[in-house]
């Protein structure tokens, strides 16, 4: 399956070419609409990632994280409006959202921000 | 006091003394064949070099040392992996398991050793294939020219005596191969090396098995005896076991997804046990190190220390227990130490001096266990304090007692929310689907879609298996779901155990009784299905321990066995013209309860308190492979993705 090969891949543009591949796969099938719409999430969440690393003249890596990982990460480095839009595109509930925000606080030892919570 | 007779157990040493013959043979029979060279017949028994399939390492670790092997010529030890070879010997000897990339690695290797030239003339390839050479291997070795370059032997490594009581295959991802990929080679395996147990203790009377790969392997285990093969046809049927009950891990995926209660099985659940190892501390194996708290070194390498029930009799008194009540028993032991020491005070004569300090040896080996053990301890039990921990567990029970839905799903949205450890999250997610005959199609895949936000898209092809081994579905779903009749007909949810007292085999998930185990009951405890647990704590002293029943097939619980899906196996193995009985009066009779696709500590120390229930009968527990919920589910996903190199900087 591409899927398997896609993780294998260490490159990160073919990588992104094998899920796009997977994700038309999935499309083909009736009964996997579910995995069809997965797969394509995969696929737009990594090339959202490279684009974040381009823009931030590769600073950070974020290729390769999970949508919670992702948000966490972008919240930690002070990106609030960055980390606001994968919620959106990702339709991240409320409960893990706030989940985040409080343990990137936390972490970030930012006391007003909690307070504010 | 009541005597009990002496139940002998099954030799099983005899498995391990076949294992380590077996290797020696295979590693003498590598005998150059000279090709170019003229003189044919010179035998070179000289020094070889070996190299060893990593997965090979730890089941192999159960039945030699590296003593054995030097003893047999080996000169140098390497790790099968891709890349040049480097060897001093004119033997090279691989041993591996027989998978395709790892000839594809040894071709590689022959090859670039032939275009350079070596000091020590051409070099002599013998492969050793673990436990078979198959057809595709050969194959592939043919395809990339290779395969008259190097003789192909077989090292036959069948059951591994890992306890008294348990022998293993040590096989990885069999339930994979067998549920998911279709692959019945482990089948083959387990009926190979099932001839061979019966050929070391007669041939099983009776062979019963619940599930399609128990029948599978029913039917194989019988024409192996119908072949006419020279070695099975001078069976006898046994007379010290009286038959095989066959478990199929597809009969009872439930009782893995159940987080371990026990000692060992939180062992393994938490800091991992492979191949009966444990990665530890070295603080708490090494008894020359008493503290490690005066320096500031940096944390040494975490040490092996092999689990075995046998040399350390602490951890055989306490690996079964349910954890609850593991730090009570040990700090009496520890009580009970403190006073042997004390003894030294009150000696009053050389003699007893002396018979002191016989003891010493022996009381530090104690101390000794008793400190890795209270470390263990240590290291468990905050994590019995943990929300994860507890949330989970609490879902768990309620999952499988099929209580308040909702709420449990409630609560896996919680653990998700705070990133607990995927396994937890999915094991708990399985068992919803199990229990309760598949999740609504929306909940579904709004749970599936979160699982994948939290813990990464590379999970899609787990949660796509799991869905054709009928594992997570949506409901309602087109398979039958057992799950709730078999609560009621098998007694599964059990709410007065008593952690302490055990009365029930759901001691080991407290309140949980496994479903493999009470279908071994139901073949040879018959009324431990049926009671209640009632009338156990009045008189338990004055309970006479009653005698095993013979093994009479399922009688009595056909219908249960019919509304689990899968084949139902109850055959007699009776040799042509001779009548057989084992006879009543033989003290101790043992059955071997064979788990086909692995098996967890739960469920064997279920079967070893079942064992002390009655007299007269003793269980060999064999199986595949050791398991958990965690390990099971890592092996019907993808491998994890390599990091992605970042290529602009």
């Amino acid at each position: 399956l591409a899927l398997e090969e896609a993780g294998a891949s260490a490159d990160g543009e073919e990588r992104i070419d094998k899920l796009r591949v997977a994700a038309k796969a999935f499309g083909e099938e009736k009964e996997r609409a579910f995995e069809a719409k997965m797969a394509d999430d995969a696929h737009r969440l990594l090339a959202l990632q490279t684009a974040y690393e381009r823009e931030l003249d590769h600073k950070f890596s974020f290729a390769g994280l999970s949508v919670n990982d992702f948000i966490s990460a972008l919240l930690l480095a002070g990106f609030g409006k960055r980390a606001e839009r994968v919620r959106a595109d990702w339709k991240v509930g409320d409960k893990r959202w706030w989940w985040l925000k409080l343990k990137s606080y936390a972490k970030n030892k930012d006391w007003d921000g909690l307070e504010a919570f | 006091t009541n005597q009990l007779p002496t139940e002998k157990p099954l030799n099983l040493q005899i498995l391990s003394d076949l294992a380590k013959s077996a290797l020696v043979e295979s590693l003498n029979e590598v005998m150059p064949i000279h090709q170019s060279s003229a003189i044919a017949d010179e035998k070179i028994q000289g020094a070889k070099t070996l190299i060893l399939d990593p997965g090979l390492a730890g089941p192999l670790g159960l039945v030699t040392d590296v003593a054995l092997l030097k003893h047999q010529a080996v000169d140098k030890i390497f790790w099968l992996e891709p890349g040049p070879l480097n060897v001093s010997t004119r033997n090279v000897v691989w041993l591996c398991r027989p998978k395709m990339s790892h000839m594809k690695t040894i071709a590689e290797q022959i090859k670039a050793q032939q275009s350079t030239v070596s000091p020590n003339g051409p070099l002599v390839y013998t492969l050793l294939l673990v436990p078979r050479a198959t057809e595709l291997c050969k194959k592939v070795l043919e395809d990339e020219g290779v395969a008259g370059d190097l003789t192909i032997g077989e090292y036959k490594l069948e059951f591994i005596p890992v306890e008294e009581d348990l022998i293993s295959l040590e096989l990885d991802n069999v339930a994979k191969d067998i549920f998911l990929n279709g692959d019945d080679t482990p089948l083959y395996y387990s009926s190979s090396a099932l001839m061979n147990f019966q050929r070391a203790f007669g041939m099983f009377p009776r062979i019963m098995g619940k599930g399609d790969a128990a029948k599978r392997l029913t039917n194989l285990l019988q024409r192996h005896c119908q072949s006419g093969e020279e070695h099975y046809s001078d069976l006898e049927l046994s007379t010290e076991v009286d038959g095989l009950i066959i478990i199929d891990r597809s009969v009872d995926w439930v009782t893995p997804m159940c987080t371990q209660l026990t000692y060992e099985g939180m062992l393994d659940e938490f800091i991992g046990i492979r191949n009966a190892h444990i990665e530890v501390d070295p603080v708490l194996i090494d008894p020359q190190n008493t503290s490690n708290t005066t320096t500031g070194q940096p944390p040494q390498k975490k040490r092996k220390h092999h689990l075995n029930g046998q040399k350390d009799k602490l951890l055989g008194e306490i690996r079964d227990l349910n954890f609850a009540v593991v730090g009570t028993r040990l700090s009496k032991v520890a009580r009970r130490l403190e006073g042997d020491y004390g003894g030294a005070k009150n000696l009053k004569s050389v003699s007893q001096m002396k018979a002191f300090v016989g003891r010493l040896g022996g009381l530090q080996g104690e101390q000794q266990s008793l400190k890795l053990h209270t470390g263990l301890t240590e290291i468990l039990m905050p994590i019995t304090r943990t929300e994860d921990f507890n949330k989970s567990l609490e879902a768990q029970q309620n999952l499988v007692a099929g209580y308040d839905l909702p709420s449990q799903l409630n609560t896996i949205d919680d653990l998700m929310a705070q990133q607990a450890p995927w396994a937890i999250v999915l094991r708990s997610l399985v068992l919803m689907s199990i229990a309760s005959g598949g999740i609504k199609p929306k909940i579904l895949e709004s749970v599936k879609r979160d699982f994948l936000q939290v813990y990464g898209y590379h999970h899609l092809p787990l949660l796509i298996s799991l869905e054709k081994l009928g594992l997570l579905v949506k409901s309602p779903s087109s398979a039958p779901q057992p799950f709730p009749t078999l609560r009621k007909s098998l007694r599964l949810v059990v709410d007065d155990v008593d952690d302490t007292k055990p009365n029930d085999i759901s001691y080991v998930y407290s309140g949980y009784a496994p479903i493999s185990v009470r279908l071994v009951q139901c073949a040879v405890q018959k009324n431990a299905v049926l009671s209640t647990g009632m009338g156990v704590d009045g008189d338990e002293g004055k309970r006479e321990i009653q005698k095993a029943h013979p093994l009479v097939g399922w009688r009595g619980f056909e219908d249960v066995l019919g509304s689990i899906p899968g084949a139902t196996v109850d055959i007699r193995q009776r040799l042509e013209g001779s009548r057989h009985e084992i006879s009543r009066e033989k003290e101790t009779i043992t059955t071997v309860v064979f788990f086909l696709g692995g098996c967890t500590y739960t469920e064997i120390s279920a079967l070893r308190w079942m064992a002390k229930q009655v007299k007269g009968r003793k269980f060999v527990i064999a199986t595949t492979g050791m398991i958990n919920g965690t390990t099971l589910l890592e092996s019907f996903g993808d491998p994890e993705p390599v990091p992605l190199v970042s290529h602009q900087r």
